[in-house]
């Protein structure tokens, strides 16, 4: 009997024991890896490491871009020890502008008791959340760009951070810490941290008081000029660095258009600017050379229905090359490309990169679609620059071909990357050779010879070596010509040996007068003379 | 029996070493954590001050703030001040 209860006993303690180990077995083997990362969970935190994001600096050091720090203002009223009113009464004494009270969602807030809880749609300094030290308001800090200069070279700097958001952006860091019960990190072996990469940083060729004296001659000029909007590029001339580029439109502000950037996004037909390009291919291919006279000047040309005359309906029997230039002779530049043939002129202008996008390092640049089929009355039109569709900046690089000694140099606004302080990657100016240095030397010479005995002399100050060329062209609208709609412009660079800028100016139609040498000059030479000193 | 008492003396003795230590260590790891935190709070607080330092920085050294200030001046030549007739 005895016997037979202390097997009783052994079995039930075997039992026990096997069940024991049967649970176990479950919770180790079977939810074992389940359990872990539970456990962890309990007594590791992960945490998102957010890096700083890169900021944009100008060419003369000073940053153009910046970080800083908001906090988005949330409030829960079961948490609140005061009531409501008085809550926000206190907020507002701190920081006026963050509660708006005609604001949809916090008028319901306020309202309706069963809303316990608002994410507040305007933000705090770190300053002011400081101050607001209530229960029931809690705070969420994000970073926003913040923009020293407010609106300078806000559309480049908006489109930069657009353009290099990879390299700006950084990488996320994570740590694993252990944590206690109230959720403070223990320091252990386990611990691990994988740290945030900071966003690099851009340093442009964007000099601030030149991009400043631009936006600011460019906005008073289309105010004086009763003009729709206007635009202004100036580049290095030997590396195709953006020293300062501005579009602005003409409202009552005369604000800056933020999202568009038309020097880059907008076509148009460049006009009689395009002249001084037509002569130096000619001369490069010699299909003329220096001493060319236009025998042939002496009367309009006629192509069918169309007839070729010029802006003044005057004819210049005889003319150089210099007075072709000077009298921005259509009739002149028509024998001209004649000269040239169209195969010669398509050669050149692929050369020069018209038919192509700069890659300026920009969204949103455009180019217009390949032309097939070129008639007479085309190739005849598009010595002065009608019948073609470029953009301004497409514009600017093939006249800075002339400034750089016949070298083409692609434009950039991006100078250098830098990391941690150390440069980690230049943009080296791309370069391509044109011209030669004896079409060069001809083609300055009319220029110059041009501006000194042309329209705007009057303009030039005294002391200043220029070559430029100014244009008025023809808008088409619905496949016409409009008589109410012209761009004035002006192209052109100082001084004519070892340039310090090129600079084009485009006025969208001017309504005081139509003329690129009356309108787009003028903004020209005053913005010339007071950068000149500055480089 | 003193090889006794004296095993159990050693027991009781290094019992109590042990529950020293732990006390010792663990206040150790505790002070050890709440300098990491204050110090983790330290930077990321210098951090957040250097931003808005260099903000602050940026817009007194910004042309606008510049313009401001040559406005509110108003500066004169200096040849409007001095008599060029005077020896």
């Amino acid at each position: 009997m005895e016997q037979k209860r202390l097997k009783t006993v052994l079995l039930t303690i075997v039992l026990a024991f096997m069940a024991i180990m049967l649970r176990l077995t479950y919770w180790q083997i079977i939810k074992g890896s389940e359990l872990r990362k539970k456990a962890i969970l309990q007594t590791y935190k992960l945490n998102k490491i957010t890096p700083s994001r890169g900021i944009i600096i100008s060419s003369d050091n000073y940053p153009l871009a910046l970080n800083q720090n908001k906090y988005q203002v949330s409030i829960y009223k079961p948490n609140l020890k005061t009531d409501l009113n008085n809550t926000i009464n206190q907020i507002n004494q701190i920081s006026p502008n963050l509660i708006d009270l005609n604001h949809p969602a916090v008028k319901s807030f306020i309202s309706n008791p069963n809303i316990k809880w608002i994410d507040l749609p305007n933000t705090v300094s770190r300053d002011e959340m400081e101050k607001i030290n209530l229960s029931g308001v809690s705070f969420k800090k994000y970073q926003s760009r913040f923009y020293p200069e407010n609106n300078l070279a806000k559309n480049i700097l908006i489109n930069l951070d657009s353009y290099y958001t990879k390299q700006l952006i950084g990488k996320i860091g994570f740590s694993l810490t252990a944590k206690d019960a109230i959720g403070n990190t223990i320091l252990t072996k386990k611990n691990w941290n994988k740290p945030a990469i900071n966003g690099q940083d851009l340093y442009t060729y964007i000099n601030r008081g030149i991009q400043l004296q631009t936006e600011t001659l460019l906005s008073e000029g289309i105010k004086q000029f009763s003009a729709d909007s206007g635009s202004i590029i100036i580049i290095d001339p030997k590396t195709g660095g953006i020293l300062a580029m501005s579009s602005q439109e003409a409202t009552d502000t005369a604000s800056l258009n933020i999202s568009k950037n038309t020097t880059i996004s907008d076509l148009y037909e460049p006009g009689s600017i395009f002249k001084p390009l037509v002569v130096s291919m000619a001369l490069d291919k010699k299909a003329i050379d220096s001493d060319y006279i236009c025998t042939k000047c002496n009367q309009s040309i006629n192509f069918g229905e169309y007839t070729i005359g010029n802006w003044d309906n005057q004819v210049h029997p005889d003319s150089t090359l210099k007075d072709i230039i000077k009298n921005s002779d259509n009739i002149g530049m028509s024998h001209i490309i004649a000269k040239l043939k169209l195969d010669n002129f398509l050669y050149y202008y692929s050369k020069l990169g018209l038919n192509q996008k700069t890659g300026i390092d920009l969204p949103g640049e455009t180019k217009s679609a390949t032309k097939n089929y070129w008639s007479d009355v085309d190739l005849a039109t598009a010595s002065f620059g009608q019948g073609i569709a470029i953009t301004q900046i497409q514009m600017l690089q093939a006249f800075n071909t002339i400034a750089n000694n016949g070298i083409l140099v692609y434009p950039k606004i991006v100078k250098s990357v830098s990391e941690n302080g150390k440069i980690v990657k230049v943009n080296q100016p791309k370069t391509k050779t044109v011209f030669q240095e004896s079409t060069i030397r001809e083609i300055k010479s009319i220029l110059q010879y041009a501006v000194e005995n042309g329209t705007v002399s009057r303009l030039k100050p005294k002391q200043m070596e220029v070559c430029a060329k100014s244009g008025t062209a023809q808008v088409a609208i619905g496949g016409e010509y409009s008589e109410n709609s012209s761009v004035a412009s002006y192209i052109g660079f100082s001084p004519c040996q070892n340039p310090k800028f090129t600079m084009i100016v485009t006025i969208n139609n001017p309504k005081t007068s139509s003329w690129g040498s009356s309108t787009a000059a003028p903004i020209w030479f005053d913005l010339a003379s007071r950068i000149y000193n500055l480089l | 029996m003193p090889t006794k008492n004296s095993l159990a003396f050693l027991l009781l003795l290094s019992f109590l070493i042990q529950i020293l230590f732990s006390i010792y260590y663990s206040s150790e790891i505790i002070n050890q954590n709440s300098n990491y935190l204050i110090l983790q709070e330290k930077v990321d607080s210098l951090e957040i001050e250097r931003q808005t330092l260099q903000a602050k920085l940026a817009t007194e050294t910004s042309l606008e703030k510049l313009s401001q200030y040559l406005q509110g001046k108003n500066y004169q030549p200096i040849w409007q001040q001095i008599d060029l007739n005077q020896p």
